[in-house]
């Protein structure tokens, strides 16, 4: 019975403060969800940038850094990416730093068919995302850009977002597989052929150019600057793109201005370290600290005053089980567990905010929720504990501030 | 203090002042004495003349600032803490404020069950049942206190008093919405505890059908024993 009376009261208690508890939910879905998708950036990026380096089979990995203006020239960008590519001809196969999707080699490179005619070279525009074209082609749609440059087959989009390529590998294939059909509708290429790691959109410029290298040809390249490919072994490789870039060197140092243009190797250890430092730098992490603290604050503040208020509104219940005596215990619990209520709205927020936030808004995909909470397991703690005890205070206070009397009299005489 | 032990409720010298905003005094209770032994009371006197506040003085739930008041021997404040006054106020007093107290979400029969069910008492449905029909309110026990009526509201605040079976019952005007036939069976039923209860009701107007042992009227905080 005093379970069935718990819960009369709880159900009682929930109803009269209502408002209360639906107002602090939805603040706190929007504010909290929204500064928890800017407390989790760093997080985002150790997913894309720093976790496949831990988790790489490959010991080394190459950092090709090249000037953007040479790729935003039709002519030096051949040249750039016709010297990187005969390179990766030499090897057997090409893969993303972490993650298994490669060739067997070139010669199982995708079979391209149109209107039933095998077609050994394609004219694409490759782009990292829809968002870019308009970079070059501002306010001009894939239509009509399709029909400005009738001799393209598509344009290749191939991937959904700019920051990083980390896509689970089951999904990888297929999210390109989906927007080169998008894009490049009758086209009907498979893309199995490979998924470049890097947080620059040259190495899409990359793919494009290794399908190219054999059946298309890139036409433009957009915001391309730089690749990382991992090896297991870079003895190959080595020589070869040291020349590249000493010929790029050569060819290009001489015009104005100068262009620029290099290839690091990294052991895989070099590479996490370097990534893990950029991602959880001191000026991130005040970032990081910031919105975490001023979550909380927020948090703490709406609770409290929805405390209040909901204590205000459910003053004849509160009243009641004051006057009649009801044990602490039992008003303290009942106001943590209306408390809880918005700690789950506020879940949900944690939730939904980041996906509408990075996702819809902003187009970058994000990591795993799983992971995302992993990473932030103390400060989710933090604000389940936060809501519904701030909460429970608020109501606390504002009932041990009102007199027993308050509750009973409508006037003082 | 032999007269104290043996009646039920004993004020002595009680006083009870507020302070308003800008500091005024507004004297409540002026230095009130008597005594209340089983039977019915009626406390008459204009608005703001301290009627309410002897009843809430009386039910433990506001403390005088000087005074002492006894019941059943208990001297409240001194020889009963906090804990020991709302044991007695769950147990032996039904008190009905002016505000009612009712949450206009909870049902009627949990609220009016709501003293039993708080003390873990079994056969709480059955007492409300019982209750309800004595009102003649049981076909409201299943409705929500916000779908009631203030003079439906006014019986099951009653009836929530009188539910635990009080040994005091203490009524701030409870007749104020209550119409003539509805009034005159509750004072019908308090009629029947003549012999049992404390019964000290508040009111402007005489309640016909209840024959009160003393009639007291209040002013400016002095309570007396009505001339007339």
């Amino acid at each position: 019975m005093r379970i069935y009376f718990f819960f009369k009261i709880l159900s009682v208690a929930i109803r009269s403060g209502l408002y209360s508890i639906i107002r602090a939910s939805f603040i706190l879905l929007f504010v909290i969800g929204f500064l928890y998708s800017l407390h989790v950036g760093p997080h985002i990026n150790y997913y894309y940038f720093v976790e496949p380096y831990e988790k790489s089979k490959f010991t080394y990995f190459y950092d090709v850094v090249v000037d953007p203006s040479i790729l935003r020239d039709p002519e030096k960008s051949t040249v750039v990416t016709d010297n990187i590519l005969a390179c990766f001809d030499n090897i057997d196969y090409l893969a993303e730093s972490g993650y298994e999707f490669y060739i067997d080699g070139l010669d199982n490179l995708p079979i391209v068919q149109q209107d039933g005619i095998r077609k050994n070279r394609l004219t694409l525009i490759v782009a990292s995302s829809i968002s870019s074209l308009s970079l070059v082609f501002p306010g001009i749609d894939i239509e009509t850009i399709r029909k400005l440059y009738p001799s393209i087959d598509g344009i290749l989009v191939d991937a959904p977002d700019v920051v990083g390529y980390r896509l689970p590998q089951n999904m990888a294939n297929k999210v390109i597989d989906v927007e080169l059909i998008h894009c490049c509708k009758d086209l009907k290429i498979r893309t199995k052929l490979l998924v470049v790691r890097s947080n620059y959109p040259f190495a899409k410029g990359l793919v494009a150019a290794l399908v190219g290298s054999n059946y298309t040809e890139i036409i433009y390249y957009i915001m391309s600057a730089r690749f990382i490919i991992g090896l297991e072994n870079t003895s190959r490789l080595d020589s070869c793109l040291d020349k590249v870039i000493t010929d790029i060197r050569r060819k290009y140092t001489t015009t104005w201005p100068p262009i620029y243009a290099e290839v690091r190797v990294k052991s895989r250890g070099q590479a996490y370290e370097e990534s893990l430092n950029a991602v959880y730098s001191s000026h991130a992490m005040r970032i990081f600290m910031l919105f975490s603290t001023l979550a909380l604050i927020v948090a703490f503040i709406v609770s409290l005053r929805e405390g209040i208020a909901y204590a205000e509104s459910s003053s004849d219940l509160i009243g009641l089980l004051r006057i009649l005596g009801a044990p602490r215990v039992l008003i303290f619990l009942v106001g943590f567990i209306v408390g809880s209520i918005v700690s789950s709205a506020t879940t949900i927020g944690i939730i939904v905010m980041p996906y509408l936030y990075f996702e819809k808004l902003i187009g970058i995909s994000l990591p795993p929720i799983s992971f995302l909470f992993s990473k932030t397991v103390t400060f989710i703690a933090l604000i389940l504990i936060t809501c519904p005890l701030a909460f429970g205070l608020g109501n606390l206070w504002h009932t041990s501030r009102r007199s027993l009397e308050s509750y009973v009299s409508t006037s003082r005489g | 203090m032999s007269k104290s032990r043996s009646s039920s409720i004993v004020l002595s010298n009680v006083y009870k002042e507020y302070k308003t905003k800008n500091s005024t005094k507004i004297i409540a209770l002026n230095h009130v004495n008597a005594v209340f032994n089983i039977g019915m009371y009626l406390i008459k006197g204009p608005n703001g003349s301290g009627k309410s506040t002897l009843l809430r003085v009386i039910a433990g739930i506001t403390k005088p600032r000087r005074g002492e008041i006894t019941i059943f021997g208990k001297k409240l404040w001194r020889e009963c803490n906090d804990e020991c006054i709302t044991i007695l106020r769950r147990r032996l007093i039904g008190y009905v404020p002016q505000t009612l107290l009712l949450s206009p979400f909870m049902k009627v029969s949990d609220t009016i069950a709501f003293p039993l069910l708080l003390e873990n008492i079994e056969d709480w449905d059955k007492r409300v049942t019982n209750i309800a029909e004595v009102l003649g309110i049981s076909n409201l026990l299943g409705r929500k206190v916000r779908e009631l009526s203030i003079g439906q509201r006014q019986l099951i605040a009653i009836a929530r008093a009188f539910i635990i079976n009080p040994k005091i019952i203490l009524l701030d005007e409870p007749f104020s919405h209550l119409d003539k036939e509805v009034m005159n069976n509750v004072a019908s039923i308090l009629m029947s505890w003549k012999n049992e209860k404390v019964v000290i009701i508040t009111n402007t107007e005489e309640t016909s059908k209840i024959e009160f042992d003393e009639v007291y009227c209040m002013s400016k905080g002095e309570l007396f024993q009505c001339k007339d």
